[in-house]
């Protein structure tokens, strides 16, 4: 009775044996990896903020301020410092050094492929970068733009109006970069096309059909104040 | 000698020695009348864009002060225009003055020679004052004056007021003192005129009156400058002037011309396009002069000439709690912003006064200062782009403006005058605290 049963159970033991086997042969492997991976990204971190400390010793921020590169990052609506700044590049570029390190524990032929692909992709990447950071500028410039814009003309619903420039903005400069990526080219331009035409379409709708009592409620409001402002004879210069 | 001129501190200091007959703003045809003409010892600009309304009589009052105080001078009348499509220039080069003996004039006085152009350049005062600054110094006229053109009070004596400190009392620059509404010119009376007097130590009532008298080797020393792509080229041009003048040593003086009585509001006339523009222009010129400040304490009156006499003055009506609204709106959109460059302190005591009632609405007297320095301090960091800094003034400035209302409402001429002087000394008085935030001598707080 016992020998039939090991018998039945015998073609299920082997393969886990064998499972066994190979995990026993990979466990290392991922266990240096693990091991990789962390010290990799506790380097990272400890680097990063060795980096900015160090440079806030130097007083980089302030050399950056009176070489007026912090006020263009300011101006372009990078808030943090500078040496903020450089700490996470240097952290960005040991975590994918990181990476690579522990793709090369797996194969070192993997690692050759991967180290070639990305140094020919690095320019296009770069370059995406570039793009997505010019976007971040130009949208944190044209929604302070328009915020005052609106505030100063007394329009409704301003930081929304600002909202949704930037979004579109965003969108558009997203679609540049994986354009430049060479990918998800059409996805983006689709995303771009149905936002656009989506939001003309539905404001127009929703200005015109459901909201037409506040349509005429918003216009009224507009030409009172309007008629309010002409009614003030003060001359201010 | 008329009053006040020996009072009159400064010799002025060789101006600016550039060569500016090299490069001309002036068409082709204005260069062959200027040659035509020659040379003259008087000249009046009048800039314009569309104001066939009110330009005539301007040109009478220009023409009859000309032929009753200088009848034996050689004059030239300049209409620099914007480029009007209302037939503005037509209308300056046919009015005449008519008999002069309803102005008291015998004799026959020297015909004024009239010079209608259309200034080359960015639309603006500005520009239109930097053809009248050339025309001015290819005639190498002595004495010169602008007014603007939409003035429905103006008379012959301004010719004279404006004219007279130049050509008889050696002064180089006459700034206007008019008799205001206490609740008009509040750009001036709540940062120009502190500022002014502040940072350049001289009591300037109104540094940005609009209608000027200048000698020709000012409007020399005004052609020398690269100046004019910019908010300067706009409204920005009339402190540009008074700055300019008071840095380079140029004896300045103010002239009493009575009241000041424009044409119906101009529709086009943004509030934020001024604000932006003057402050913009007089931020410029403060981080310019910054050496020059830093060490000027106290500040003097200068001579001033002309009758003061009291006005009756056409009534201001101002809604009160549309000002404070918009104060409250904006304070509350752009708190992010001026997260950036208010001070903590200043901040807090703008939110304290969210939720008052319009009626009762008071910004004090310091905490304006301190809104006005911190944004000169900005102006000079950099750090916010001038697009965004600027105009975010114009929700502070209009709450400022409610509060003066209120204050002002019981107020009488003199009583105003003694209000604005105790800002102006609050300004003087605490001038250490934009010192302290000037970029470079300490971290903004």
């Amino acid at each position: 009775m016992m020998m039939v049963t090991l018998a039945a159970i015998d073609p299920l033991l082997a393969p886990l044996g064998r499972f066994l086997e190979r995990a026993a042969s990979v466990f290392p492997v991922l266990l240096a990896i693990l091991v990789v991976l962390t010290a990799g990204l506790a380097l990272a971190w400890l680097l990063d903020r060795t980096m900015v400390r160090l440079l806030r010793l130097l007083r980089f921020d302030r050399v950056a301020q009176r070489s007026q590169i912090s006020d263009a990052l300011h101006r372009a609506g990078l808030v943090h410092p500078p040496s903020t700044l450089v700490g996470q590049v240097v952290r960005w570029v040991v975590v994918v050094v990181t990476l690579v390190a522990a793709l090369s524990i797996l194969s070192t032929e993997a690692t050759d492929s991967v180290v070639a692909a990305m140094v020919s992709y690095l320019p296009r990447l770069a370059a995406a970068l570039l793009i997505l950071v010019v976007g971040y500028a130009v949208s944190t410039f044209l929604g302070r733009s328009i915020l005052l814009w609106a505030v100063n003309t007394r329009l409704r619903g301003a930081r929304t109006l600002v909202r949704v420039v930037q979004l579109l903005v965003w969108v558009f400069f997203l679609a540049l970069a994986l354009d430049n990526l060479g990918f998800g080219r059409t996805v983006a331009l689709v995303v771009l096309a149905i936002l656009l035409g989506g939001a003309v379409l539905a404001a127009a709708l929703a200005y015109g059909l459901a909201g037409k009592e506040l349509a005429r409620e918003s216009l009224e409001q507009m030409l009172r104040d309007v008629r309010d402002e002409d009614r003030d004879t003060m001359s201010h210069l | 000698m008329l009053p006040g001129a020996s009072t009159r501190r400064r010799a002025p200091s060789p101006h600016r020695a550039r060569s500016v007959m090299t490069s001309t703003v002036l068409r082709d045809e204005t260069l062959r009348q200027i040659e035509q003409i020659g040379r003259a010892d008087l000249l009046v600009g009048i800039p314009s864009y569309n104001n066939a309304r009110t330009i005539a009589h301007v040109v009478r009052a220009v023409k009859g002060g000309l032929a009753k105080y200088y009848p034996d001078r050689t004059a030239v009348l300049v209409n620099s225009d914007g480029g009007s499509v209302d037939g503005t220039r037509d209308i300056v080069q046919q009015t005449s003055l008519g008999p002069v003996r309803t102005i008291l004039v015998s004799g026959s006085p020297r015909p004024v020679e009239k010079v209608v152009t259309t200034y080359q350049g960015i639309p603006g005062k500005g520009s239109a004052f930097r053809t009248v600054f050339e025309i001015a110094v290819r005639l190498d006229a002595k004495a010169c004056m602008v007014v603007d053109s939409d003035l429905r009070s103006i008379t012959p004596e301004w010719v004279h007021l404006l004219l007279g400190p130049v050509l008889e009392e050696g002064f180089d620059y006459v700034c206007p003192l008019y008799a205001r509404h206490k609740y008009d010119g509040t750009i001036t009376n709540s940062i120009v005129y502190p500022l002014v007097r502040a940072m350049y130590g001289r009591r300037i009532r109104q540094p940005i009156g609009g209608d000027f008298g200048f000698s020709g080797r000012l409007a020399s020393h005004y052609l020398g400058f690269d100046v004019w792509d910019g908010a300067v080229a706009r409204f920005g041009i009339d402190i540009w002037m008074t700055t300019t003048a008071l840095v380079g040593g140029f004896p300045v003086c103010q002239s009493y011309l009575g009241a000041k009585i424009h044409d119906a509001k101009d529709p086009g006339a943004d509030l934020t396009a001024m604000l932006v523009q003057v402050t913009g222009a007089l931020f410029r010129q403060l981080e310019r002069d910054a050496p020059l400040w830093m060490t000027t304490t106290g500040s003097e009156p200068v001579p001033g000439f002309g009758f003061e006499y009291e006005v009756g003055l056409e009534p201001v009506s101002v809604n009160v709690a549309r000002l404070v609204a918009q104060f409250e709106r904006g304070f509350h959109e752009l708190g992010g912003l001026y997260g950036q460059f208010l001070a903590p302190a200043t901040r807090r005591d703008l939110t304290a006064l969210l939720g008052q009632e319009a009626g009762a609405f008071s910004m004090p007297a310091d905490l304006w200062l301190h809104v006005v320095y911190e944004y000169v301090a900005a102006y000079a960091s950099g750090r916010l782009h001038p697009d965004h800094l600027l105009p975010s003034l114009t929700p502070l400035y209009l709450g400022r403006t409610a509060s003066w209302v209120n204050e002002a409402a019981g107020y009488t001429a003199p009583d105003v005058e003694s209000a604005l002087n105790t800002l102006c000394q609050r300004f003087e008085e605490e001038k250490g605290y934009l010192i302290d935030r000037w970029p470079g001598r300490k971290e903004t707080s």
